[in-house]
């Protein structure tokens, strides 16, 4: 495997810990009890879980996107790429909609422990969602310029495995945060 | 005019740019060679244990006798918080990152490390972290909870002034850097070592430095994760850690620091402890280590295990049987593979002949010190005496006895041993015996001490004492404290020792110490571009196999193995 794919499935890796430390906090005081269950119906369930999806989608675009590259399609690669980001940019507008609506009822991330910990969670998951459109953008500009000359598109692999992980890892926060799994 | 500053690119033979020559501090602050930047993070790692040195020793003076005035109460929980934060995360955890990114691509016959710009990420970002911790003195105050800034008492209404918060933003920030470093070492061990060097072919060094990292990987995020948590308290108001939520949640900080906590010890001592003594001891006993395959493994298990011992912190928390029961157990458990090693590397001098060398004379005494360490530790893992014991000097005796019994032990004979390869210059012997025994016995009489205030019951972090109620505190004390100032002067002769042998200390050619890992195959300091040439690895020792084609390893080796089928 090429170091590109490897340091990024490594990295993911650690990053996952990083999330677990955040979500057994989030579950810690989600205990029965707390504060947690009283403001947690304010949360739009339904409107999540279509974002969701189509963040979800985005997974499947990218993983498009690098094929048609690996084939030497650069141009439908853009394409397919340019979709990814419009998905992965609808995603932050729920989650700035979502935002809007619970600093609306004055639930703030000082309020309790559920503001506290929901902002948290879900607020690192939108950066890394961020990050990753901004890296993804810087992508659009490599191929449309042929940076990578040869056919070497290992760079761009390593970055849809950054992609997927941020899906998988809204797909965890998703259940845990809106669905209250375990 | 041009607008490109002229770089001399180091010549081949002369390995690193002097700091002298023309734009020398620029290439420095620039470079991406993992020689620089292993050599960056040992100076940095000496700087900070200086400082972290001036903090202990003002710590001493204090108590040197008992009600003393010369620090107030207040000052001296900056001290102890700041010699902690210094000693683990600004000392020993670069010194580690120094050796491995010095090292690891020399010792896999690699040029460079996978990602050179990555390396000097993890370093400057490192750096910045440490002076991000440091300039909380000029901000209003140092931090002042200890080294793991237990909540309540790191909390705003607890520790109002903004030392905590630059203490978490500093060790979040070196928690990235080594995070970057973990990764580099990672892929560089896997993807550029020397073609047919199989993972049983890896010098011992690198098997601890590999599996070292998916530990840093593993614990520093978790780390990292607790670090915004309080953060966030501090600087946004949320609540995770406040007392209006119950108060319970101080437990969770605890458990999450541990997570991390305990993990770090054996991220300090796997390389810097277990991977260099491995390298030490079968040299100057000229002898292949003893059980490699069990050195190995059992740093497997110590890896792994190493995430469920944690537990062993908090006995004193209140959780229950069932808790410490495991958490004993566990503990009891990851003793098996640390002195497995013990016995591995005391079978490595057996019937060897043994050269005692500097490098090999802190070897000897890593040997006698950690195993101390490793003993009192094991005295926390039963339950009633942790009891007893949790937070009183004992515990303060066991990370000294841990951390410089074992850490800075390795460190220095690490240094002994690659100086050579550093400089190109031997370190010079004489001084470096005055610096070993000063050493040793500054060391031991300072700290074996605190098993004695321990067990007769001071509290760890009290920054006086009164003069009755309990027997022998004053000479206790009293001896610590002078004989700190032996250990301390050690530390001085080991820096005049540099000086002195990088002026006039003994060349040393490609190889000194006649060793077996291939760093020691190119020039001593080696080129910009490490090797032109290297030999193929098919043993552990491909250097022996390389000088005595009559008899190598592998041909032994395959020999056995037919043998036993």
């Amino acid at each position: 495997m090429s170091k590109n794919k490897l340091v990024m499935y490594f990295f993911v890796g650690s990053e996952s810990f990083f999330f677990l430390g955040l979500i057994i906090s989030y579950l810690y005081l989600n205990r029965a009890g707390g504060p947690i269950q009283f403001t947690q119906q304010y949360l739009n369930i339904t409107r999540a879980l279509i974002f969701s999806v189509i963040l979800w989608i985005s997974s499947l675009t990218i993983y498009i996107s690098v094929r048609k590259l690996k084939k030497g399609k650069r141009k439908s690669a853009i394409v397919w790429l340019l979709i990814t980001i419009a998905l992965g940019s609808a995603f932050i507008v729920e989650q700035v909609m979502e935002y809007f609506d619970l600093l609306q009822l004055n639930i703030n991330i000082g309020l309790n422990v559920f503001g506290s910990a929901f902002y948290a969670v879900t607020g690192f998951d939108g950066l890394h969602v961020f990050v990753g459109l901004i890296i993804l953008l810087l992508f659009v500009r490599f191929l449309s310029v042929n940076y990578f000359k040869s056919k070497e598109t290992d760079a761009y692999s390593a970055i849809s495995i950054y992609w997927y992980f941020v899906s998988v890892l809204w797909f965890v926060i998703y259940g845990v945060v809106y669905l209250k799994i375990p | 005019m041009s607008s490109f500053l002229k770089i001399n690119l180091p010549e081949s033979g002369t390995a690193l740019p002097s700091l002298r020559s023309v734009n020398g501090l620029l290439n420095w602050l620039t470079t991406v060679d993992h020689k620089q930047i292993g050599i960056m993070y040992l100076l940095s790692g000496f700087l900070f244990l200086f400082v972290g040195m001036a903090e202990g020793a003002l710590m001493r003076i204090q108590l040197i006798i008992p009600n003393n005035t010369f620090l107030t109460a207040f000052e001296y929980a900056h001290l102890f918080s700041m010699h902690g934060t210094n000693m683990i995360f600004m000392v020993l955890t670069p010194i580690m990152l120094g050796f491995v990114t010095y090292n690891l691509p020399l010792m896999i016959g690699a040029n460079e490390m996978a990602f050179p710009r990555l390396n000097a990420f993890s370093f400057w970002v490192f750096f910045l972290g440490a002076l991000m911790v440091y300039f909380s003195f000029l901000a209003g105050g140092a931090p002042d909870a200890g080294w793991f800034s237990y909540v309540p008492l790191s909390d705003f209404f607890y520790s109002p002034n903004k030392g905590i918060s630059y203490w978490a933003l500093g060790i979040l920030t070196m928690g990235i850097g080594t995070t970057g470093a973990a990764l580099n070492f990672i892929v560089t061990t896997l993807t550029l070592r020397n073609k047919g060097m199989k993972f049983t072919h890896f010098p011992l060094f690198v098997w601890m430095s590999f599996l070292n990292s998916f530990l840093i990987l593993g614990a520093f995020p978790v780390l990292n994760s607790n670090l915004v948590m309080l953060l966030f308290d501090r600087l946004l108001g949320t609540h995770f850690y406040t007392i209006s939520t119950g108060g319970d949640t101080a437990l969770l900080y605890q458990n999450l620091f541990w997570i991390f906590g305990h993990p770090e010890v054996y991220i300090l001592i796997l390389p810097t402890g277990f991977g260099i003594m491995s390298e030490v001891f079968p040299v100057f006993s000229r002898k292949p280590i003893f059980g490699y395959g069990f050195v190995a493994a059992s740093s497997v298990a110590i890896m792994l295990l190493s995430f469920g011992v944690w537990g062993h912190h908090m006995f004193t928390v209140g959780y229950g049987t069932a808790f410490n029961a495991f958490f004993s157990a566990t503990s009891f458990l990851i003793a098996v593979p640390t002195g497995i090693k013990v016995f591995n590397w005391a079978a490595t001098m057996w019937k060897g002949s043994v050269r005692f060398t500097t490098s090999m004379l802190f070897a000897l005494a890593f040997l006698v010190d950690f195993t101390t360490g490793g003993l009192s530790g094991v005295a926390f893992a039963v339950v009633p005496t942790d009891w007893r014991l949790h937070n009183t000097y004992f515990v303060v005796a066991h990370i000294h006895y841990v951390f410089v019994g074992g850490v800075i032990h390795g460190a220095m004979a690490g240094v002994y041993y690659w100086f050579p390869k550093f400089t190109g210059r031997m370190l010079n012997e004489k001084i470096g015996k005055l610096n070993f025994w000063m050493f040793f016995i500054g060391f031991n009489l300072t700290f074996f001490v605190f098993h004695f205030l321990g067990l007769l019951g001071l509290p760890r972090r009290v920054y006086t004492y009164a003069s009755y109620g309990m027997p022998y505190l004053e000479i206790l004390n009293m001896i610590s404290t002078l004989s700190a100032s032996i250990f301390i002067g050690s530390f001085f002769v080991f820096l005049y020792n540099i000086f002195y042998s990088l002026r006039h200390g003994k060349i040393a050619g490609n190889n000194p110490w006649d060793a077996w890992t291939l760093e020691w195959y190119t020039k001593s300091p080696p080129p910009p571009k490490n090797f032109n040439t290297v030999p193929m690895a098919r043993s552990a020792r491909p250097l022996w196999d390389f000088k005595h084609p009559e008899d190598p390893d592998w041909k032994r080796e395959s020999k056995q193995k037919k043998e036993r089928l």
